[in-house]
């Protein structure tokens, strides 16, 4: 038997090698570029434009359908080694940090210096790209916000004042109980996401635009450190419970888990007039657009779309919450320099005014934005969304920043389900927050 | 070493190169096992040991923590939780759903109307062949509120229930027992078949009923397929993932988070990888543990 | 033999057949609806739409051809391979053949989901990250461990005494292999090949991390552009698209429904 274990190993290890390839040589014409599915048809596009100024740059798409979750770990896998890693990655903004930590992202600051279109991006959108060691490492290509989507007409039946312009966290509560004094069967007067479903949504789109709105921020980057304050996180817990289990204006729980379920707010609920409001995101109306698809002639006259106001108003009076994706070019490419070349131009103002008009998506370009083409009215809820952009801001991109976000979307959960009591669900916070982030690392007051 | 070879009668030409022989013969198979199975699967031990992760400082450079990870996943109340959830969904969805009403599907088939024994093989089957993904759909549409459950039950006066939400465990349960029923009961149907007639025959004329035919003849002349259908069953049901995640996502609140759900999470959700291997190697611990007692407990009896 | 208990039981069992063929019911009327929605609905009209929508569709077309390529050549290098390496454990009366074959079964009680991630690593370094070829080897070598443990067990019902006389006429090993065993085996055969097929078809973690050229992309990776980036599902084309997927593997298996049935005796009543 000892004979064949040492086949065995020889076996192995000679395997191993036997089809290792060496680096790949860099050829000075070809490049790659991963992107999501939904990129896939404006990229080819751009291929086309950029091919007919440069017949010689081969570029190859590669691109990456499939669960949230299977897709952000086929991303990193794939920048792991030169073998595998695109010229050009897709990056969704919160994970520039945890990437460039890991040495996966190339710095894209000094190819910065030498464009003039730079000063074109937002300045906070700037910082989507930006991680803790202060290097850029991603140039921005969307931008979303959240905001609250409300029924004109169930508001109006209610006798709420119009247009609706909530200016505190009461005013909205308020508004959604007197929906709900309407007595309307099946009416879900403020549908807020508390479910654990997507581990992500909970988080970003309902903790922390509250706790944002409340003044504090749960990470301090001056200091270096995640912050907690408890009033303020109380106030949000109770806040979400008021909505859930005291006034019950919240949405019946076995939709709220569903998988499909802003599917089926877009495509049946919400033209039903079974949702007063639903703080959710502005690209929420793209499937409302022509030709979409859940199209929608009449929504700009049955729906609305206003920023969520701070906990009283206080300044900024608004707040909101923005994810999104940027250009990255990964440690690994083989090509930077022609990688950069093409993403010069893609990032161009009409590369982007033309995704723009593909989709009902904020830009991330001033003068893109100034163009008339992108402020029509066919792009649905452009204005209201571009106004919500002052108030925004980004997800803390550290690298713990996901098991962060999973205890608070697992604080929303246990809320909604009503399972603890904001007193609970506090102190569990913080014992599991201090365990991720480390106590050293953690300021609570 | 003895150059005589006791086989079955097989006599060797050349009894002196048999173990040679035997190698050359397992030769491909073993390389890609070893390159492509084994190999993997030590690297996932390896990792369990360290603190890697997808991305983030941990990716980049990973430290041997010895036995921690372990101790975290033994310490931490989903995991023990998981444990639960997956010895149900065995139990429920497994052994009872498919194994048992797998052999009883394969009794009542016996000696029917061909076609009858077409149809409803056929749709039986039909849960096999569809690929995971699939069945997630199809089980997702089925127990939705205003989904076909529902719809068979509200004939009955019975308002309508999110399965989903309110019986998530027992949602998966049924969806893990049509996709799988068919191995087991295909597998019965022919051992069944093996059973000659003169011996039931016998039996009845000595005054046996069918029930006991089936406590004392039948069962025990299928013990071997019992056995293996078991440890089949039991590896498939713990390697379920794709259609639990997809359904369920795991919830509410981990009611249906496996072991298979949780490693996935740990791995490829919160991107630590040390940590979800330790899960996949008390899964591959248990998955032997549990065949390892079948075979024993079936070996036992005989 | 019309007795009571006959017609009760025969109607148990249609019930029984017709209750696994309801949760399908959705999917059948979804595929020719366009406007379907997650309940369960008689389409206001019957339009094909929806399969001329996933038809038309180049990518998917392709996605369909290379999910053939790939399980259908890892099957048939399974059943070539599991036969060779399972005749010795048949014939040759190794002491350990049980444990061995048993032993390899236990291979696939970890989950596919934590093998990829050291697999991908292994494959980076060989060179095989986006090789449709590397993808049918690891999709082959999965499929050993049950592969080779049937192919045994159909291999121990041929009798010896057939490949003996064989050999007393002069035939070589492998002429009695092919010319006597094979032949006997063939639901052995079909019933491996199947199998494996099936499950290589419907497989959507292996080729998603393996592979990245979507023209190598097979069918079950490009069901997700059926859905929106952030989770909006479009059911209709997602219906058409899911019959069109499970057709094939139908197909094949009312094919080989004969060969099956008889292959499932043989691992069944397998004493080995």
């Amino acid at each position: 038997m000892k004979k064949i274990g040492a086949v065995f190993l020889v076996l192995l290890v000679l395997s191993s090698f036997a089809f290792a390839k060496g680096t790949a040589e860099a050829k000075s014409d070809k490049i790659s570029i991963c992107i999501t599915d939904d990129r896939e048809a404006w990229v080819n596009a751009r291929i086309k434009e950029y091919n007919a100024i440069n017949p010689n740059v081969k570029i190859e798409t590669i691109v990456l359908s499939g669960g949230s979750s299977d897709r952000q770990a086929k991303m990193t896998m794939m920048m792991q080694s030169p073998q595998t890693s695109p010229d050009i990655m897709n990056e969704d903004g919160f994970k520039i940090n945890a990437d460039s930590a890991a040495g996966f992202l190339y710095p894209l600051d000094e190819y910065i210096a030498n464009w003039n279109e730079w000063d074109q991006f937002y300045d906070n959108v700037k910082e989507m790209g930006r991680a803790v060691d202060g290097k850029i490492y991603g140039i921005p290509l969307t931008v979303d916000v959240l905001g609250l989507w409300y029924d004109k007409g169930l508001m109006k039946e209610a006798g709420v004042p119009m247009p609706f312009a909530p200016k505190s966290w009461k005013d909205v509560l308020d508004a959604a109980n007197k929906i709900k004094a309407l007595g309307k069967k099946d009416v879900i007067p403020y549908f807020i996401t508390t479910a654990k479903t997507f581990p992500e949504r909970a988080s970003m789109r309902l903790f922390q635009p509250l706790y944002n709105g409340t003044g504090h921020s749960i990470y301090n980057a001056e200091l270096g450190k995640w912050t907690i304050n408890k009033k303020a996180f109380l106030d949000v817990c109770n806040y979400v419970n008021q909505i859930c289990n005291g006034d019950k204006v919240g949405p019946p729980l076995d939709l709220g888990v569903q998988n499909q379920v802003e599917s089926v707010i877009q495509s049946s609920l919400m033209k039903e007039g079974k949702v007063g409001i639903w703080l959710s995101g502005n690209w929420m109306c793209r499937n409302w657009a022509p030709g979409m698809q859940y199209e929608w002639p009449e929504v700009t006259e049955k729906v609305g779309f206003v920023p969520i106001p701070t906990q009283f108003g206080q300044d900024p009076h608004f707040t909101s919450m923005s994810g999104g994706w940027t250009f990255a070019i990964p440690q690994n490419a083989n090509n930077k320099d022609a990688a950069w070349e093409f993403l010069k131009f893609l990032g161009s103002k009409e590369s982007y005014l033309d995704m723009a008009m593909r989709t009902s998506e904020l830009t991330v370009r001033k003068d893109v934005a100034d163009e008339a083409s992108y402020k029509d009215p066919s792009r649905l809820y452009i204005r209201e969304a571009s106004e919500i952009l002052d108030y925004t801001e980004f997800r803390p991109s550290l690298d713990v920043y996901p098991r962060v976000s999973l205890l608070c979307t697992e604080a929303m959960e246990s809320i909604g389900l009503n399972t603890a009591t904001p007193e609970a669900v506090y102190k569990t916070f913080i014992t599991s927050l201090r365990e991720v982030v480390g106590a050293e690392n953690l300021i609570v007051d | 070493m003895s150059n005589t070879v006791q086989a079955r009668g097989f006599e060797f030409r050349k009894n002196s190169n048999k173990r040679l022989k035997a190698l050359g013969f397992f030769l491909p198979a073993m390389i890609l096992l070893v390159m492509f199975y084994i190999y993997p699967l030590f690297l996932t031990v390896f990792f369990s040991f360290t603190n890697k992760a997808m991305t983030g400082i941990h990716a980049k450079e990973n430290n041997f923590v010895g036995f921690s990870n372990f101790i975290k996943v033994f310490m931490d109340p989903k995991f023990r939780r998981a444990i639960w959830v997956t010895l149900v969904f065995l139990l429920f969805s497994g052994i009872i759903g498919q194994q048992v009403l797998g052999f009883f599907y394969a009794l009542l088939m016996k000696k029917k109307h061909k076609a009858i024994r077409r149809f409803v093989g056929m749709s039986i089957i039909a849960g096999w062949i569809t690929p995971d993904i699939i069945c997630a759909f199809i089980f997702a549409a089925f127990f939705a509120k205003n989904g076909t459950l529902n719809l068979m039950i509200g004939s009955l006066g019975i308002k309508p229930i999110s399965w989903l939400f309110e019986f998530p465990l027992v949602s998966i349960i049924i969806a893990n027992i049509w996709k799988g029923t068919a191995y087991s009961m295909l597998m019965f149907q022919a051992a069944l078949d093996g059973i000659s007639d003169e011996i039931m025959e016998a039996s009845t004329i000595d005054g046996a009923n069918s029930l006991q035919n089936l406590r004392y003849i039948t069962i025990p002349m299928i013990k071997q397929t019992f056995s293996i259908t078991f440890v089949n069953v039991t590896l498939g049901t713990l390697g379920t993932f794709v259609m639990i995640y997809a359904l369920t996502g795991g919830g509410p609140s981990g009611a249906t988070t496996t072991l298979a759900v949780f490693m996935y999470e740990k791995a490829f959700v919160a991107y630590q990888v040390g940590y979800g291997m330790a899960i996949a190697f008390i899964m591959l611990a248990i998955g032997a543990a549990l065949s390892i007692m079948y075979v024993q407990a079936m070996k036992g009896d005989q | 033999m019309k007795t009571r208990k006959n017609i009760f039981q025969n109607a148990v069992l249609i019930l029984i057949g017709v209750g696994f063929l309801v949760p399908m019911l959705w999917i059948v009327l979804g595929s020719f609806n366009p406007e379907a929605s997650q309940s369960i609905t008689i389409p206001k009209h019957f339009s094909v739409k929806n399969y001329a929508m996933v038809i038309s569709d180049m990518s998917i077309l392709q996605g369909f051809f290379m999910s053939f390529v790939i399980a259908g050549a890892q099957s048939l290098l399974v059943v070539i391979i599991s036969l060779s390496a399972a005749y010795p454990l048949s014939r040759f009366g190794l002491k350990r053949a049980q444990t061995i074959t048993f032993s390899l079964l236990f291979l696939t009680a970890i989950p596919m989901t934590a093998v990829m991630v050291p697999v991908y690593q292994q494959f980076i370094m060989m060179g095989l990250v986006d090789s449709v070829f590397g993808t049918i080897l690891f999709m082959t070598t999965t499929g050993l461990p049950y592969g080779i443990w049937m192919t045994k067990n159909f291999l121990d019902t041929v009798s010896v005494e057939l490949e003996e006389a064989a050999w007393i006429d002069g035939c070589s090993t492998f002429q009695s292999v092919t010319k006597i065993v094979l032949p006997l085996m063939k639901p052995g055969i079909f019933t491996v090949s199947i199998y494996t097929f099936v499950r290589s078809w419907g497989n959507f973690f292996v080729p998603f991390i393996l592979l990245q050229s979507s023209s190598k992309l097979p069918a079950a990776v490009k069901i997700y552009r059926f859905f929106g980036d952030r989770g909006e599902v479009y059911f209709g084309p997602l219906c058409a698209y899911a019959i069109l997927y499970m057709f094939p593997a139908v197909l094949l298996y009312s094919f080989a429904q004969n060969y099956m049935s008889k292959g499932f005796a043989m691992t069944g009543a397998a004493k080995g």
